[in-house]
């Protein structure tokens, strides 16, 4: 079978038209594609939040903690002037 | 600037006839075009700087027709088949009654295939255009076709 063929195949469908009056509403078109914009315009900054506070609550669980106990004898070394370059 | 409503109001005759010939019944046609045109919608600005704004159109209409014909499996079968569907003001003459035939045999190939052979035969674009706007390759394209008419021209069989 050549292309011809292939199109002479479904020639009769060429002029083919819808045949009753059109249902399509552009205003309808354009509030529905308004709400789907607001909606996920929404859906975007529920997610950026939610990821800001993600991000907020593994900063604040890195905190740097202490390795041991606060010893008030060894934390007056850390204050002697030695320590801190200064004459003894 | 291309104004959206401008736009789609000159267009909508083409663009439903696209459908149509995509869907071969004209409310699930109304219904893929009022699809398609929230979509363009919701992309307008992207679609107004397309190089080819009709091309993008007519791709929205083939790309919902395509993802409704995946979503939609109860609704077809609540409505039935095509050829079940009451049938079209009567044919008057062979001519009519062969394309009757033919569009009814059309509607029983395979969406991707229909998309196919509707992009190709009816509205004349070239492989590279449809192999774009179905976002597959040109031997996908070829081979899809090769498949179509022969399930066009096994339905017609079936039919005479």
């Amino acid at each position: 079978m050549s292309m011809d063929d292939d199109r002479e195949l479904l020639a009769p469908l060429r002029d083919l038209e819808p045949p009753g009056a059109s249902t399509v509403s552009v205003a309808q078109a354009i509030r529905d594609g308004r709400r789907r914009k607001a909606a996920f315009a929404a859906a975007a900054a529920v997610m950026v939040a939610l990821v800001a506070v993600g991000l907020g609550l593994s900063q604040r669980q890195q905190l740097p903690t202490a390795a041991g106990r606060f010893d008030v004898a060894t934390a007056g070394l850390l204050c002697s002037p030695r320590s801190q370059g200064g004459r003894s | 600037m291309i104004d959206y409503t401008e736009y789609v109001s000159a267009r909508l005759p083409a663009l439903r006839r696209v459908a149509y010939l995509l869907c071969g019944d004209e409310h699930r046609a109304d219904d893929v075009v009022q699809v398609a045109i929230t979509r363009l919608y919701t992309s307008w600005r992207r679609a107004r700087d397309a190089d080819d704004l009709d091309a993008y159109a007519r791709a929205v209409v083939v790309r919902t027709f395509l993802n409704e014909q995946r979503r939609s499996w109860a609704r077809i079968r609540l409505v039935g088949r095509a050829d079940d569907l009451p049938p079209a003001p009567a044919a008057a003459g062979p001519d009519l009654e062969t394309r009757e035939q033919l569009r009814i045999a059309l509607t029983r190939v395979p969406p991707r295939q229909r998309a196919v052979l509707v992009l190709r035969f009816l509205l004349d674009l070239p492989v590279a255009e449809v192999a774009r706007m179905l976002r597959c390759s040109e031997g996908t394209v070829k081979s899809q076709t090769s498949l179509g008419l022969a399930a066009v021209r096994r339905q017609l069989g079936a039919a005479q």
